[in-house]
């Protein structure tokens, strides 16, 4: 595989003189437009997720993917800080991202820019990198735009159940059909849109529904439901924008528990108010969510999970711009109630922070920097970061220094929560019993050190990007699950523990060539990572990261309106330390080490009606491979989608 | 075969960056709309055809030239009769889109290679246990066609198809069919909503 990986940074390499694709800044890892995103007939964030450079993802059930930057966080641990128009948004639950719940559908976003390094983005320090979605622009006048997706993993039994060899086949996954609408007005610097999107997804395999089975009683199928709606509206003039956001929720999913290492059927109720703008060199977001997490089946008490969040933060900041010398100060406070609903007893947590940042360029050179200071939980945490640039003809170099400490609650609410007596869920008859144990005393904060040096060759519009870096974990929080199984309930007794703090370092390399040869964009991006030394606790925990990563994506438009799009992705293996001692006692309902994937995916999209539809045929794992993810996903077969979207006008499409 | 099919992988982006291939071809993409039908007479022998025959099949499809080729939407529904009593007769419908180029032409002659992805819908007589009375799978065909003249707008086919259903154990159909096809101009609507 290294030498193919090789032959084709070399080809590549060979035709950077074409003119291709424009290159990231050196301190950006992506940007994936819309018309990206449209040509490879992405129509989920997991998707998108499992789509970009780099990015390891793990899954519950094989559709909705969970991101980690393999040398940033743990799968587990949702650090990236995800933000839509500049907003930011906390969809996580229990730590990990839900990026489903955000408002936006990946059919109207812009494009999405993706930082891999800590950073103090829109007011907002984002120790785990970034993720920002842009959403289209509205056209004057009325628009709409509508979009149905349905998607079905090959494999079903077929006629063959009826014959002797069909003993045992089931039916295998359908996804969908997912649908989303946005609806919008706009007349000058007044604008209203609203809309919303819906996801199912009926996940059958064989592991994760047998787990799990005590909570789809009776054979019940085990659906997957989202809907999401919101509603804004913006005014904006020259040196004025505001926008107020208004959104509520509902998901029925299965979200993995790091204390039960499981996943867990539940319910989530999500409502959130925000509202963002600038006012000349002023910015500004506040934000008001509530988030209801209660068992996927009402009736059924078997984990009654009941839990209540509702969460509020506010931030003012000031720019100064002059043509050399860029710089920001701010502030911000939050405040945190959890309460749960078993015990009764409501957490209350606030935090405040300050925090300023400055940009200065000199020819060849250019130099930037940021600190916050934050405080709560009786803590006060720095962080802060700073990169230096140089670019001489056609050669760019820099190096990221950066230092990230956490507050507990910001890195971990559940764990705070846990820690302070609460209980995740409690065992309520016979058979799986979820209580979690935790009474840990106060936590204290995690911190990592980071140095990361990059450099960038562009020819034309070809252009070839390395990377390597070294993080250091100074204190890393785990949760150590030690699992006991019940052979004769066909389930497990769990006692979880947070700690011990472990320290440990990460070491990454890897590259990323870009170039047009002919009609076709090419990309080939090859990332490495593994823990280069630490304490035992702290290796033994980042095998759950894959050490490689690579893919090839190409895509073309040979005449207008017809997109073909093809990608060539791989994934390492990974072991699941809490899964590897009761892979066999289990039969493999718990496997600790999944093998590495390739995946081949091909997607047309044909425009008709000039723009006011589209038609999209993908096909997915060509290879038919089996793409299994810790803790649990799985898709075995190849899969194909159907996608269509109507606009109207046909304006709306373009950003 | 894992190997062979990355390899496959990196040939099929490699060789997509070949631009002649993907060019814009005469006649005009949607200039004529031909709609056909076809009889076909299935003849494989593998596990499936074991328990069941396919009796009659057959198609009607729209044919449209598109870029360096045609595309061609169709519905091909056959009848599975049982050949044992253990398992029920089915009916099952392969509704289609496929994209082909024209692979030469001799006088008025042509000849046509399509491949088709699409679903395969099964209805059947009786129900098994955790299992529906009705089923659908992915299914990917490719076509032979050679085309005679027998008028200005009216053609004779010939087909010969094979068609893979995606079922967990994969189903395997050949065909061999005959039919006519008759076609005419593109409203030019249609051309314009299309194109």
């Amino acid at each position: 595989m290294a030498r193919t990986l090789l032959g084709l940074i070399g080809a590549l390499l060979l035709a950077l003189p074409t003119p291709g694709q424009p290159a990231p800044s050196l301190f950006l890892r992506q940007t994936v437009s819309a018309e990206e995103i449209a040509a490879a007939g992405l129509t989920r964030m997991g998707d998108l997720i499992a789509y970009l450079d780099g990015v390891r993802w793990t899954t519950v059930h094989g559709y909705a993917a969970r991101p980690a930057f393999g040398a940033l966080a743990l799968p587990t641990q949702g650090s990236w800080q995800v933000f839509v128009d500049g907003q930011p948004y906390e969809v996580a639950l229990w730590g990990v991202p839900q990026l489903a719940l955000l408002p936006i559908s990946l059919q109207n976003v812009a494009r999405v820019t993706v930082y891999d390094l800590p950073r103090l983005h829109q007011g907002h320090w984002a120790g785990g990198g970034v993720l920002h979605f842009v959403s289209k622009s509205q056209p004057e006048g009325a628009a709409l735009a509508s979009h149905l997706v349905v998607k079905n993993e090959t494999g079903d039994p077929g006629p063959l159940i009826y014959t002797p060899n069909g003993t045992g086949l089931r039916n295998v996954d359908k996804v969908g059909p997912d649908g989303s609408a946005l609806a919008g007005y706009r007349a000058g610097a007044w604008s209203v849109a609203g809309g919303g999107h819906s996801q199912q997804h009926i996940p059958t395999d064989d592991r994760t529904w047998r787990r799990n089975w005590t909570s789809f009683r009776g054979g019940e199928t085990a659906e997957i439901l989202l809907y999401n709606l919101y509603a804004q509206a913006r005014y904006g003039a020259r040196a004025t924008q505001h926008t107020l956001r208004a959104q509520y929720a509902w998901q029925r999913d299965m979200l993995f528990s790091r204390a039960t290492a499981r996943e867990t059927p539940l319910q989530l109720r999500y409502l959130r108010l925000g509202a963002h703008g600038h006012h000349r060199r002023w910015r500004y977001y506040l934000t008001l969510t509530s988030k209801d997490v209660v068992p996927y089946n009402e009736r059924d008490q078997f984990v009654p999970v009941d839990w209540r969040e509702r969460a509020g933060e506010a931030v003012l900041q000031r720019q100064w711009e002059s043509r050399l010398f860029h710089g920001t100060v701010g502030g911000g406070a939050a405040r945190q109630v959890l309460e749960d609903g078993l015990s009764g007893k409501p957490l209350r947590a606030g935090a405040g922070r300050l925090f300023a940042s400055a940009a200065a360029s000199i020819p060849d050179w250019q130099g930037q920097g940021s600190a916050e200071v934050a405080f709560g939980a009786s803590q006060v945490v720095l962080r802060g970061q700073v990169q230096v640039l140089r670019q001489r003809g056609r050669h760019r170099a820099g190096v990221h220094l950066s230092h990230w400490q956490g507050l507990p609650h910001e890195y971990d609410p559940l764990a705070m929560w846990q820690s302070d007596g609460a209980t995740l869920a409690r065992q309520t008859g016979s058979g799986v019993r979820t209580e979690a144990v935790l009474n840990l005393g106060s936590l204290r904060s995690a911190a990592r050190s980071s140095a990361e040096a990059r450099w960038r060759y562009q020819r034309g519009t070809g252009w070839v990007r390395l990377h390597g870096g070294l993080h250091w974990f100074h204190r890393w929080l785990f949760i150590a699950s030690n699992l006991e199984y019940l052979p004769g309930q066909e389930a497990f007794s769990v006692a979880a523990q947070t700690g011990p703090y472990a320290a440990g370092l990460v070491g990454h390399w890897g590259g990323t060539a870009a170039v047009r040869l002919g009609g076709v964009r090419l990309r080939l991006h090859y990332d490495y990572q593994r823990a280069a030394g630490g304490e035992a606790a702290f290796r033994t925990a980042w095998q759950a990261v894959a050490r490689h990563r690579a893919q090839l994506v190409g895509w073309t438009q040979p005449v207008s309106g017809l997109w073909l799009h093809s990608r060539l992705g791989y994934q390492s293996g990974t072991t699941w330390a809490a899964y590897e001692r009761l892979a066999g006692a289990t039969n493999r309902r718990y496997v600790g080490r999944v093998p590495g994937f390739w995946r081949w995916d091909i997607h047309v999209r044909k425009q008709v009606g000039k723009g006011l539809g589209f038609i999209g045929l993908g096909l997915e794992n060509l290879l038919n491979d089996r793409i299994q993810l810790h803790p649990a996903g799985a898709q075995f077969d190849l899969a194909f989608k159907v996608q269509l979207s109507l606009i109207l006008p046909t304006a709306a499409v373009t950003e | 075969m894992k190997k062979k099919g990355v390899g496959l992988g990196v040939v099929v982006v490699l060789v997509a960056s070949m631009p002649s291939l993907l060019q814009a071809q005469q006649p005009r993409a949607f200039e004529t709309l031909g709609i056909g039908g076809a009889a076909f007479l299935e003849g494989n022998r593998t596990r499936f055809h074991e328990s069941w025959r396919i009796a009659v099949s057959g198609e009607v499809s729209v044919l449209l030239p598109f870029y360096r080729g045609a595309v061609q939407v169709g519905i091909l529904p056959m009848w599975a009769e049982q050949k044992t009593r253990a398992v029920p007769d089915f009916q099952a419908v392969y509704l289609y889109l496929g994209w082909g180029p024209t692979l030469g032409r001799l006088d008025q002659r042509s000849a046509q290679l399509t491949l088709s992805v699409g679903n395969y819908l099964m209805a059947f007589r009786e129900e098994a246990e955790n299992f529906r009375e009705s089923e659908s799978e992915f299914a990917l065909g490719a076509r032979l066609t050679l085309r005679q003249p027998l008028g200005r707008r009216l053609q004779l086919e010939v087909h010969g198809q094979w068609l893979r259903v995606f079922t967990a154990q994969r189903l395997h159909f050949l065909f061999a069919g005959i039919g006519l096809r008759y076609t005419w101009q593109t409203p030019a609507w249609l051309v314009r909503f299309l194109d």
